[in-house]
This record gives structure tokens, sequence and C-alpha cells, in this order.
């Protein structure tokens, strides 16, 4: 018999060879499975609090001060100022407003009124051949709030490299002002224009916004006077229009004029109702005139969303899962009229708190693939906005951050690789599918225009 | 679960105890085992009575393994005299508790290898992967802990004749 045979042996011998259990190791076994289930339901305890404390920093992040509105301006030509505008540029332009609306013979053609929002609705639907002037003049400067010294957009063409009055003073037409007093109308001003503080002004543009204003219907010096009254005031704003609760709640009245059948991926500068008025005018810069179509090309995207999870497994297959997904969806608008055109380059963050149900698909050694779906409630907080604005060899630019309130429900459904790190933490990446509801949000953005999308999410999970 | 733990618990408390002398260790290797087995019941693919005992008895071996490393307790000597080649032991006879306690009484190092070897069927190769050490450490291992072996049946034998 060799040696090999002998110890092949063994196996055989020891096959039903048995040996007393340790003492209290069935208890041992059994406290160490019972507690395992109390880990599960304390599991959920640790996933409602982290939900909460999730909860609780996306509300503070909400709830943080911040400045009160957008610093979007409107001046003649639809350029829009920001604070990044010089005092200069916001003068001029006011300056130019009243000089265009003083020199130009009243026609009234093809301006739609400058309108409260409320007024809006009824008024976006008037042709420009309805006879109706628009107010690109200015109101009174006392009427402190409803300030409408330059419309958004109505009341000028862009011709060339010049910028033509649409609209005479409408008290030599004897038409009625669409711009009534807000106090009759019950209307609060919305429309701002930011003027910086620390702008210089040259001595020739002195003189250049001084003679403009010598033509205009208002008193002398009324320009400077309201460019003084508003530089005393930090971050002064215009508001022309109905205020809401809305970050971006102004510059209802632009979009009026001619425009271009839309087509996919084209949006004319017509208005189509007037609800999308309050921060689609302002996040998508729809350049309108008068006779010019406008066309504005929209582009959207994702960006991979960065998560941090927690799930809780409640067997071997099945888990829930919890936690904070960021993600940032950005749109660029490219609006075109005549030779004028405006960028605006918008990207708005959001913190999503989800609710998964997982299934574990494979679990191998430190690798794990699963699929997990449920709802996720986003809260936007913050928007970053850049506007880059041409007109003719002209340029200027305007660089905002603020915070529009944007939030989102969604349905995802994910599948997901996960690499084991640490005893209870774990890297992913997980693409996924989301479909985002219909909401009365105002903003074009990603989500509106494409509900439903793949995305992909990397991240760190947090195991228990 | 107690009906399974009760059919098993004998062979796995065997099958540790090849491994790991000390009983409060085994006794908590055990325990992370029948934990392991219970959670891994689910989705365990049942192909007869053998594969549950293979399965539950690959589960205990690879915590016996991990517990030695953990207690660094698996030193391997390579400097060792060559034990000279002895006849192969007869032990028809032989209780298969006498057994168990002498592979027990092997070093640690000797009996871990012998082990897989022989009762887990791995090659020296896999064996030297599982253990970090070269593949002719583990065949040395292995004939030292065969002749020492060998010597201690004959000796029970030669005793009990």
């Amino acid at each position: 018999m060799s040696n090999k045979d002998w110890t092949d042996r063994l196996p055989e011998l020891l096959e039903n060879y048995t040996e007393a259990e340790p003492a209290g190791l069935w208890d041992a076994v059994r406290g160490g499975i019972v507690p395992a289930r109390r880990r599960v339901a304390a599991g959920w305890w640790y996933a409602g609090g982290a939900l909460l404390a999730a909860a609780a920093v996306v509300a503070v992040v909400l709830l943080w001060p911040v400045r009160p509105s957008v610093d979007v301006s409107v001046v003649p030509g639809n350029v829009l100022l920001g604070q990044g505008g010089s005092l200069t540029e916001a003068e001029e332009a006011l300056a130019s407003s009243a000089r265009l609306a003083s020199q130009t013979p009243p026609s009234g053609a093809g301006s739609l009124p400058l309108q409260p929002r409320g007024a809006m609705a009824a008024d976006a639907s008037a042709s420009p051949a309805s006879g109706r002037t628009a107010q690109s003049a200015i109101a009174e400067p006392s009427q402190r709030g409803w300030v409408p010294p330059v419309t958004a957009t109505g009341g000028y063409d862009l011709q060339g490299d010049s910028v033509q009055p649409a609209v005479a003073d409408t008290s030599q037409q004897g038409l009625t002002p669409s711009v009534a007093d807000p106090s009759q109308q019950g209307l609060t001003p919305s429309v701002e224009v930011d003027l910086p503080r620390d702008s210089v002004r040259t001595a020739g543009q002195e003189e250049a916004v001084k003679a403009e204003a010598e033509g205009v219907t208002w008193p002398e010096g009324a320009v400077r006077e309201e460019m003084k009254k508003r530089r005393r005031r930090p971050a002064t704003r215009v508001q022309v229009g109905m205020s809401t609760t809305g970050y971006f709640a102004q510059a209802s009245s632009v979009r009026s004029g001619v425009g271009i059948p839309s087509s996919p991926g084209l949006r004319s500068g017509l208005a189509t109702k007037s609800a999308d008025f309050n921060a689609q005018t302002v996040f998508n810069p729809y350049v309108t005139s008068r006779n010019k179509p406008s066309t504005t090309e929209a582009r959207h995207a994702q960006d991979m969303r960065i998560s941090l999870a927690l799930k809780v497994n409640l067997d071997y297959r099945w888990g829930i899962e919890t936690g904070i997904v960021s993600s940032t969806i950005s749109s660029s608008f490219l609006t075109t009229v005549g030779n004028t055109q405006s960028m605006q380059e918008r990207s708005i963050n959001y913190v999503g708190i989800p609710l998964y149900l997982c299934y574990n698909l494979l679990d191998w050694k430190k690798l794990g693939i699963y699929m997990s779906a449920g709802p996720m409630y986003e809260f936007s907080t913050g928007t970053n906005t850049s506007t880059t604005t041409s007109i003719g060899t002209s340029r200027t630019r305007n660089d905002d951050h603020g915070r529009y309130k944007d939030n989102k429900w969604s349905l995802n459904a994910n599948a997901g690789m996960q690499l084991q790190v640490f005893k209870h933490g774990a890297i992913f990446l997980q693409p996924g599918f989301s479909y985002h509801f219909k909401d009365n949000s105002k903003l074009e953005t990603f989500y509106t225009e494409h509900p439903a999308a793949f995305n992909i999410t990397f991240g760190y999970r947090l195991l228990l | 679960m107690r009906l399974f733990y009760e059919r098993y618990v004998g062979y796995l408390t065997a099958v540790c105890s090849r491994y790991v002398v000390d009983r409060s260790d085994v006794k908590d290797i055990l325990q992370e085992a029948f934990i392991k087995i219970f959670k891994g019941l689910e989705s365990f693919e049942y192909r007869g009575e053998g594969s549950v005992r293979a399965w539950a008895s690959r589960i205990v071996v690879n915590d016996s393994l991990k517990s030695l490393k953990a207690a660094s307790r698996l030193t391997f000597v390579d400097d060792l005299p060559d034990i000279p080649e002895d006849d192969a032991p007869s032990f028809p006879e032989l209780p298969p508790a006498v057994v168990q306690e002498m592979i027990k009484a092997l070093p640690d190092g000797y009996r871990t290898v012998f082990n897989l070897f022989v009762f887990e069927k791995k090659s020296h190769r896999e064996i030297a992967s599982l253990l970090g050490i070269k593949e002719d450490s583990s065949a040395s291992q292995f004939f030292r802990a065969r002749a020492m072996l060998a010597k201690k049946i004959k000796a029970y034998l030669k005793e009990h004749e």
C-alpha cells in the first residue's frame, strides 16, 4: 500500500465522524441571528434619521439667506444686464430709451404694450397691427417700484446696427398707455435693473447721456435723477410688471414682437402663454423685435449625479436605500435677432432625496450587482447663469448666482454595480432611468424637455 | 434552522476542530459560519444531501483559515530536518476519534496543509495560493505532516497490539 493510499483513506474514515458541539453554540448562533434582525429594524430608524438629517440639510440650504431676487435688468435693444453691467450702460440704455421714445414718430405699430403680468395674457395676442402702443417711454419716476423706463423688448427694432424706436410718446397719439398706474390695477411692479454703485462714468459718457436725455419728453435731468435715486440703494432694481414669489419673476413683458414658427430645437420669440413669461423670459433670453423674427436655440444637458447613499439590507436580496443625490442640469439658449445675439448658459443644482427599494442580483466577493427603483424628491439649491449679449461689435457678459424654487418629483429605476471597500461601505456606479413629473415649473430645463432620460450616478454607499 | 443546525453541527464541529484546536475559537468560528449558512441558505442551490454538507463544510473551513491567519498561528518552517520516509501505517481498526486527535496534535502549519490536501482535495498550488506560501513549502509541509502522522499511528497501533 502506498503512502498516498493510506492518506486517501482518511476522509472516508472521518466522513461520518462528529464531535460534540461547543457549549452554548446554538444560543450564540441564535443570538447572532436575532440581533441581525434587530439591526435591520434599527436600520429603519437609522434610515429615517438619515432622511430627516438630509431633509434638514436641504432645508438649511434652501432657507439660508440669499439675495432676494435675481439681478436681471432689461434695457433697450433687449440687452439683458445684470450686476456685471456697468452703470454707464444702464444709464445709456435709459437715456437711449428716452431719446428713442421722443424721436420716433408715433406709430404704435407692432409693439406689444408693456403690461403687468396679470394683463399680459390678454395682450399677448395683440397683433402688431392692432395699433396699440408699446410703452418704451419712461414712466413717472416718482411712482416708486413701477418704473418702466425701458421695456424689455417691445418698442425697439433692431435694424442693422442701429436701434430704431418702435413707439413714440403715446400721449401724443391719444392712445391709452398700456402701463397704467399699478396702484390702480392692484399690481405690484416687478422688473428690475441692477445698477452697481461703483461704476464709473467717463466725461464723454456723461455728455452722451446728457445729450440723449435732452430729447426726452421727460423733464430735463429726469433720467439722471432717476439714476441717482437708484444709485443710493445697494443692488437697486427697477421693477416692471407683477412681482411674484419666484426668484426670477421679472421681465414679464418681454417676448412681444414678431416670431417665427416654433420648430424642434428652435423657439420663436413670440410669446406663447403668459404664464411662461415669469421665469422663461429671464432664463431664456428671448430677444424679440417688432419686425424681425427672433430664434432661440435651446440645448439641455445633464451631468453625472453624485450620491451618498445609505442602504439597509432587509434580507439577503432586498434592501431599502435613501441618501442624498446631487445633480446638475445645464441649458444654453442662443437667441438671434438680426445682428443681435444673446447667449445664456444656465446650470441648476439639485439635491435629491431618494427612497429606493433594492434587489441584489449578484454578490460575488466584494462585488455586487443590484437593481433599485423608487421615487426621489429633488430640491433646487442653486442656479448659475451667464448671459452674453452682443449687438454688433459690442458685447456684455453677466454672471449671476441665485436660487429658484424648482423642486421636482421623479421616479427612478437603476441597475448598479458596487464594490465593497470597507465592511460597511461601498462605492458604486449606477446607470439609471428617471422620469420627472410635470409640474407648474416655469423653467425650461432638461427635466422639462426630457422628462424621461437616462442618467448615471456615482457615489458612496453606507451599508447597514 | 434548528433542524439544520442539529443535523450538521456535529460534523461541522469535527471539521472545524481539525483546523482549530482551541475550543473557544471553534465556537466563535462555528457561530459565524452558521450565521453565514443561514443567511445563504435562501440562495443555495440544493443538489442533494452531499452538496449541502460540502457547502457548509467549505464555509467552516474558510472561516477556520481566516481565523488562523488572523491569529498568525500559521508558521511554515522549511529548514526542519527531513523526516525519513516510513512504511505506510495500517489502521483498519483505528477509531476515527483517535485519528482526529492525532491530526489535531500536528503543528498548526502541518495540520492546515495536511487537512487542505487530504480532506479538501486541494492541490499544492491551490494551498500555496490560499495560505500565501510557496508551492514547494506546501508539499514539504504535507510530507512532514504525513510522516509525523504515520509515526503516531504506528505508535498507537504498537501500543494497542
